[in-house]
């Protein structure tokens, strides 16, 4: 994975002995920290200025700057309010579930996909990577239909188990499982190991930065995901914390304050995750994508 | 061949797959097809959903709306994350936290990120509203008009995604081999030359799947008109997810709604499609090896 290159050099020495000298550098420079500081404000301002009306007890949206003011009541009155509590522990257990789900059948598929010969194998690999490309509404009506006959609608099985069903994962992995080059494992089967010792003793162990990067997406994507657990979850106390925010919306309007601490607390633990595992989101978006 | 051993490896994905990702594809093609509910139970229709559908005023309205915020949004993200992706590749000191910052909104779900531009533009408090009218003396109607909403909903999708698709050009340019740029500006290249003619089209490829991402996510835009616009000035910002959405669980009909996603898989299908190939076209003439 090219992490490390991801703070590659542009001071060429080329550039440098070519360039009108240090005038000219200091300038350029200069203006690429301009430009940085416009585009981080337009990205991150607003999410400050929530930030700053969540610390102020008011009916109307506050966004003054006067420390004094500054108060948690937001935070201690969501924190004590049950049904927002059950939401964070919706929200943490669905996401924790789904990846964990996602993360195990995943690699056991990407290693039967990468190092077993079956039957049809290629097709039905090609039919699932063809799925990554299907829009969510192209199976939504029946997934729901199948959810509510086998009594999912309401239960976490419903907000868990459909939601580790795509093929991201298995590609993803498989590619990294296919990379591992078959001498490794040859010598093993010569001694009589079967796929299992292969796969636990040799794979697994090769796998843990993929599957941490898996794993990171995946919540990710889960504790914010939106449309398929508000189907699924009927009653207050099963929604995740978006749906909540999002549906009772009008129960909080008397107060928008009380939003904003919501969507903080709601951001605060992506945001650590991304302060910690930075190289492995940016590694996510480039399996995602420049690979594909 | 050895499909025994590999059973036990496939088992959880193929049951997970099987069952919600490709019978139900299968069952939605199906149910186009059907008339009646699954209550009082189906009867073939031959084409009839499609008859329908294609004469359903709303659902063009919904299609077209869903086009509007297609043609804002797409070249926005394109040109604004290539922007981003080419600042963030140069390595100025600091340069990692100003990618925190921007990579922020992608943090967000998208209903917080809708919470927080409703906010913005709040008639009372908004900082975005007291900017435009107290400070350009601009009345902007905002989410009242139909158009507006529009742009409103592909400037906060831009918003939300942006940092995402930064990373990914950022990546794309630190790829481009430092002879090959060395290479330009010893021939005496000029920077604005070097970005046109090395840089842009070498990440040609990363640009094809971005606009296909792009295309797919905004082809499904359902969150953000639920927490910001609800479709409406009347139905001005209906887009085709939320009509499908209307239909299938606010008492529609389940084969009508089935029929809609299919047309709106085959209009996704056809943009995609338009955007590889056209990629694939315009590579072959740069005539680069």
């Amino acid at each position: 994975m090219a992490v490390h290159e991801l703070t590659g050099n542009v001071t060429r020495p080329a550039a440098a002995r070519l360039g009108a000298g240090r005038l000219s550098r200091g300038l350029r420079i200069a203006s690429v920290h301009a430009a940085a500081i416009i585009a981080s404000a337009v990205f991150a301002g607003p999410v400050l200025l929530i930030v700053l009306a969540s610390l102020h007890d008011s009916v109307y949206a506050d966004y003054s700057l006067t420390v004094a003011d500054w108060t948690l009541s937001n935070y201690r009155r969501l924190f004590s309010n049950e049904v927002f509590v059950r939401w964070i522990l919706n929200s943490v257990w669905v996401a924790a579930a789904v990846t964990g789900l996602t993360v195990a059948v995943d690699v056991l598929a990407a290693y039967a996909f990468a190092k077993i010969r079956f039957a049809a194998r290629d097709i039905s690999f090609r039919v699932m990577l063809a799925t990554m490309m299907l829009p969510f509404s192209a199976t939504l009506v029946p997934v729901y239909l199948l959810a509510s006959d086998l009594g999912m609608v309401d239960h976490y099985t419903g907000l868990i188990i459909p939601a580790a069903a795509g093929p991201f994962g298995v590609y993803l992995l498989r590619q990294f499982v296919a990379g591992i080059p078959d001498s490794l494992m040859e010598a093993a089967r010569i001694d009589g190991a079967n796929h299992w010792w292969i796969f636990r003793q040799v794979v697994l162990p090769l796998c843990k930065q993929p599957m941490a990067v898996l794993a990171i997406f995946t919540f990710v994507a889960n504790w914010n995901s939106f449309l398929w657990p508000l189907l699924m979850a009927q009653s207050e106390h099963m929604m995740t914390l978006p749906v909540g925010i999002a549906t009772t919306n009008t129960q909080f309007t008397q107060n928008i304050s009380l939003i904003t601490a919501g969507a903080v607390i709601s951001l605060l633990p992506m945001a650590l995750l991304f302060a910690v595992f930075q190289r492995y989101f940016v590694g996510g978006v480039l399996a995602g994508a420049v690979k594909s | 061949m050895d499909l025994t051993s590999a059973v036990p490896f496939l088992l959880g994905k193929a049951v997970l797959f099987g069952a919600f990702m490709l019978f139900p594809f299968v069952y939605t093609v199906y149910l186009t097809f059907q008339r009646g509910s699954l209550l009082s139970g189906l009867r073939f229709a031959g084409l009839d959903n499609y008859r329908a559908v294609a004469g359903d005023p709303l659902f063009r309205q919904a299609l077209w709306n869903t086009f509007l915020f297609m043609v804002v949004l797409i070249p926005l993200t394109l040109v604004v994350t290539i922007a981003l992706g080419l600042l963030l590749s140069s390595s100025v000191r600091g340069m990692s936290v100003y990618r925190s910052l921007i990579y922020m909104p992608s943090l967000l779900s998208i209903v917080v990120a809708g919470l927080i531009w409703k906010m913005l533009i709040d008639g009372e408090t908004g900082p975005l509203e007291r900017f435009a009218s107290g400070v350009l003396h601009l009345r902007v109607p905002w989410l009242n008009d139909g158009n507006t909403a529009i742009v409103f909903l592909s400037i906060v999708t831009l918003w939300t995604s942006a940092g995402f698709y930064s990373l990914i050009f950022m990546s794309a340019f630190n790829n481009v081999s430092d002879d090959l740029l060395d290479a330009a500006r010893v021939d005496g290249a000029s920077g604005w030359q070097i970005l046109t003619r090395v840089k842009l089209p070498l990440i040609k490829p990363v640009m094809q799947v971005v606009l296909v991402l792009v295309t797919i996510n905004a082809v499904q835009v359902f969150d953000l008109v639920y927490v910001i616009t609800q479709g409406g000035p009347g139905t001005a910002t209906y887009t085709a997810m939320w009509y499908i959405y209307q239909n299938a669980f606010n008492g529609g009909s389940v084969p009508y709604a089935a029929t809609m996603s299919m047309v709106l898989l085959l209009v996704t299908a056809i943009i995609a499609a338009f955007f590889i190939g056209r990629g694939r076209g315009e590579g072959a003439d740069d005539g680069r090896a």
